[in-house]
């Protein structure tokens, strides 16, 4: 029992002008402003997925040609329920969120090296993430370094949830091919954002 | 001197001219003396002002970081305050401390400053959930909703002349410590000029009536300039020489920064070859704790052992050193700093050292060598171990210690059931984040680290561990699937020269025609060599090289066996994108290296490289899980979870010389070797000597499972086992198996034509997803 007493004692005193302890759940920044939505940090909940739109890519292609029609060589397989997978993505982990919008902060001030560096904590603790894949892409294009910017949108790719994420990343990529020279890298690319952006998402 | 000599005078002449000549000496001494003491001077103030201490690049482990959802259990966050020397208390009142309550864990943390970011000093709340931490709050704002706690120093680069400090402020001492110290060895500091005259002629007293120079009776300001700037020795010269440079200092300076230089620079200790100056290293090498932590017993013990580091060293001779901290703790009563019940109080504590000390010698010494051969390319040796560098890198402790305890548990076992025949057995563990290539743990051998880093240094024959990549360059073709037959029949290879080589599988048996995918799992050594001599040994090569192999690798057949040299860090490397679907990452030990005034001088980011088609690499991810379920590495399901996807390949090289076994879950990539340093046979197979050492270390970790990200290319199917032709779920011999959409079978087994017709293919979907479903709930 004393030792309650204690602890409630010691708590009352530490956290005079912070006497909701037991409640307290991370603050909103007033200071990042980046995402759209900003995420909600509450401490306990899942924050719903954000995805970070890249702020690059504002590219029309120029001759909108139809996406490739397709013949199948082969009759077609059967169609197999194929295994679903919970990537490592941090869509439910806050911490994650707010180190992308921290990112975003860093760059906008200038600070690529910082955002990067908070990038890699979100890709520590959610390994298989586009958004944070793609962010880091962003940072070494706007860092001048287009070969790393290629490869991490390119592993990005492997990870993202749908399309249009998909394509945001391909367009990284032909920029990134852009900037090195690759025009054929680039112009194969885009063919591909083409077609992903044609296909759309369901739902 | 020749003067002394007078010419013949009358008595009254000879007295002046004596006193006129002594005058004269006198002059000329004070001169002479003002002289010397000018270019004293020089030397008193070069130092003090200049760079007062090399400080030795300091290297810490990655930060344990806290939010909620992490993968943190209460006895990880327990085991990491031990390590960073947090003391369990009913209150957590002040930094270094923390408290548990029911299922909650209170830490008050010190706080760090990094590179990008203070973490401040504040209390956190904890609350566990099995092996997640659900809930964290703190009493100080955070954007972030993480918060790191304080690295754990792991080391240091330390100069040749094996000095080490912990550099601590005058603000940051602890209660006590400075009343203690100036009531034990200088009561008169605040009133001298640098030199006590009624402690230095107590000083020759007794000096004097013991004929040998016994007693100091030096001032603070003294002392520091012995340690400072003078040598050992004993004579009249450097005493005189002291003197100067206690007045000069004195003359310069404020007594707050004699006395905080002081503090810095008094040696208090020793480990093993090297010094330990000042107190705050003092207070890590004897508590681990930092000095703004330690309570008056300890501030005692420290001030103590000013007098006689090595005469009063508490491991040594425990009983002197507490006899000693109670006169310090009687000084300070008699001095009135304490009271009586501070003092009674005080006195009955133990001595509360630590076990072993901490500061200095490394607990890591095989990863801190990894650092240190890495930093020595980029940086001057002079800047490493001098200009207080500050090197984060990815150690992760948890990680590290259980490597270190799976490693010695499975060598002394053994050692002990093998008697001489295992005497020296040696080996070594890596361990790495396959996805950011981050490396965690580094063993360099069993027993003490005596430089040579097994994890780097031991180039040895890598047996089945490249098969991998024989499968890889097959299935790449695109001409292979998993279940393509292959000929495990016995098989001849003629070499240039003629010989005829005739490999044998491990176990001396044929095993016919067995899918591609058992093959690698089972790692049969006859299908394997077919296979390769169909593809071509000049492909298997691009391959490996590719996957980042940088040795020469001769064009032999027995290439595909594994006659390829390499280290266990050269494994680890070379399969890191196995795990990762072809996109390479370097194992990387450093995060970043700041300067002494938290500038960030580099920083070591993640980079990836895509270095082989992701889909041939998912299906070899396939074949070996099946390493795992059903092969070589099945043993590892007997501790592991069922449900925990992992793969890996077991290593044998010929005679049992090397055992070998490197596999990945979805955190972990780990590399297992053992084997005698002088390469004789061991008697140990890749399966009975590494992987249990790489069973047991995911066992204490908690490892996620492997989710390879499916290729647009790659295609699930049911297929029988024996046929390759399509099946279907349900049907005998069917297997749910990875395909490259463009050799997925067209031929059907019959009873998958029949559920054909009973279901067409779209409805096969909604069926599929049924099934899983009903499976959750059956």
């Amino acid at each position: 029992m004393r030792i309650v007493v204690m602890m409630a004692m010691t708590t009352t005193l530490l956290l005079s002008g912070c006497q909701n302890l037991p409640s307290y759940s991370w603050p909103n920044s007033q200071t990042v402003t980046h995402p759209k939505t900003p995420p909600k940090l509450v401490a306990v909940k899942p924050a719903p997925q954000v995805i970070i739109e890249p702020v690059i890519t504002r590219e029309i292609p120029s001759e909108p040609t139809p996406p490739p029609v397709l013949t199948p060589v082969k009759p077609t397989p059967p169609v197999v329920a194929q295994p679903v997978r919970q990537l490592a993505d941090g869509r439910d982990m806050p911490a994650v969120q707010n180190l992308l919008a921290s990112a975003q902060h860093s760059l906008q001030q200038g600070k690529p090296e910082d955002a990067a560096s908070s990038l890699e904590r979100a890709q520590r603790l959610a390994p298989q993430s586009a958004a944070v894949y793609q962010k880091l892409a962003e940072v070494r294009l706007q860092q001048n370094r287009p070969v790393e910017a290629e490869q991490l949108a390119r592993k990005g790719v492997a990870y993202a949830h749908n399309n249009s994420q998909q394509a945001a990343l391909w367009r990284l990529v032909a920029i990134a091919a852009d900037r090195q020279g690759k025009k054929d890298v680039a112009d194969k690319v885009r063919e591909k954002v083409m077609v992903l952006e044609a296909a759309g998402d369901r739902g | 001197m020749m003067r002394v000599n007078p010419p013949q005078k009358p008595a009254q002449g000879f007295i002046l001219t004596i006193i006129v000549l002594l005058m004269m000496l006198g002059l000329l001494f004070a001169v002479g003396l003002g002289i010397y003491a000018l270019s004293l001077d020089g030397t008193v103030r070069e130092k003090f002002e200049g760079k007062r201490w090399a400080i030795p690049a300091k290297v810490y482990s990655r930060p344990l970081e806290l939010y909620t959802g992490a993968a943190v259990s209460k006895s990880d966050v327990l085991a990491e305050l031990k390590l960073l020397h947090y003391r369990a208390q009913s209150s957590y009142d002040s930094p270094g401390v923390y408290s548990e309550k029911n299922n909650e864990l209170y830490i008050y943390t010190r706080g760090f400053v990094f590179s990008d970011d203070t973490e401040k000093s504040q209390v956190l709340k904890l609350q566990f959930q099995g092996n997640v931490l659900t809930d964290l709050a703190s009493t100080q704002q955070n954007n972030k909703g993480i918060v790191r706690l304080e690295p754990l120093v792991v080391g240091g680069i330390y100069p040749k002349q094996n000095e080490d400090r912990v550099l601590m402020q005058l603000k940051e001492a602890p209660k006590y410590l400075e009343q203690a110290l100036l009531a034990t060895e200088d009561k008169n500091f605040y009133h001298h000029f640098g030199v006590s005259i009624r402690g230095t002629l107590r000083a020759i007293f007794v000096n004097l009536t013991s004929g040998e120079l016994r007693q100091g009776g030096s001032t603070l300001t003294q002392q520091l300039v012995k340690n400072f700037y003078l040598t050992d020795e004993r004579s009249i010269k450097r005493k005189v020489n002291e003197a100067l440079m206690a007045l000069l200092l004195e003359w310069h300076y404020e007594k707050k920064e004699i006395l905080e230089t002081y503090l810095n620079e008094v040696n208090i200790g020793q480990n093993g070859n090297r010094s330990i100056n000042g107190f705050g290293l003092a207070a890590q090498f004897y508590f681990g704790q930092p000095i703004s932590e330690l309570s008056l017993h300890q501030v005692a013990l420290l001030v103590g052992l000013v007098k006689g580091p090595s005469f009063y060293n508490p491991w040594r001779n425990p009983e002197r050193a507490l006899e000693r901290r109670n006169v310090v703790l009687a000084n300070l009563l008699n001095d009135g700093h304490i009271t009586q019940s501070q003092f009674d109080k005080a006195k009955a504590k133990p001595l509360g050292i630590l076990k072993t000390p901490t500061a200095g010698l490394s607990i890591y010494p095989a990863f801190l060598d990894v650092v240190r051969r890495q930093l020595k390319q980029e940086y001057k040796e002079d800047d490493l171990s001098s200009s207080g560098l500050r090197i984060f890198t990815t150690l992760d402790p948890r990680v590290q210690n259980s490597a270190q305890l799976s490693f010695n548990n499975q060598v002394t076992q053994l050692k002990a059931r093998n008697g001489n025949r295992l005497a020296n057995l040696q080996g070594s563990v890596v361990v790495a984040n396959p996805e950011s290539g981050e490396l965690l743990a580094v063993i360099g051998g069993y027993g003490n680290f005596t430089g040579f880093n097994r994890a780097l240094d031991a180039s040895r024959q890598v047996g089945s561990l490249l098969k991998p990549a024989v499968y890889l360059t097959a299935l790449a073709t695109g001409q292979y699937s998993l279940l393509s037959p292959l000929d495990d029949s016995a098989v001849q290879v003629a070499s240039q020269s003629g010989d005829v080589w005739t490999p044998e599988n491990y176990d001396h048996q044929d095993h016919g025609l067995v899918p591609l995918y058992d093959a690698l799992a089972h790692s049969y050594n006859q299908a394997t060599i077919r296979l390769g001599m169909t593809i071509g040994v000049p492909e298997v090569i691009d391959t490996l090289k590719k996957l980042g192999v940088t040795q020469d690798m001769p064009n032999y057949p027995s290439l595909l066996l594994g006659t390829v040299n390499m280290s266990p860090m050269e494994v680890l490397r070379l399969y890191q994108p196995f795990a990762t679907n072809g996109f390479q990452t370097s194992p990387r030990s450093i995060r970043e290296v700041v300067d002494a005034n938290g500038k960030r001088l580099t920083r070591y980011g993640l980079e990836v490289k895509q270095v082989y088609d992701p889909a041939a690499l998912y299906l070899v991810n396939y074949a070996m899980q099946q390493t795992m379920r059903s092969g070589t590495g099945a043993a590892a399901y007997t501790r592991l979870p069922q449900d925990l996807v992992m793969a890996g390949k077991t290593g044998t090289t010929n005679d049992m010389r090397d055992a070998w076994f490197a596999g990945y879950t979805g955190n972990y990539l780990a590399v297992v070797w053992l084997g005698n340093d002088d390469n004789k046979a061991t008697g140990l197979s890749g399966a009975s000597g590494a992987l249990p050492v790489w069973i047991d270390l995911m066992s204490r970790l908690k490892p996620t499972s492997l989710q390879a990200a499916q290729p647009d290319n790659v295609q699930w199917q049911w297929v029988d086992k024996m046929s390759g032709k399509l099946s279907a779920e349900g049907c005998d011999g069917a297997m749910y198996v990875p395909y490259l959409t463009s050799s997925i079978p067209v031929d059907q087994v019959p009873c998958a034509a029949e559920k054909d017709l009973l279901n067409d293919p779209i409805n096969a979907v909604v069926n599929g997803a049924v099934n899983k479903v009903l499976d959750i709930f059956r």
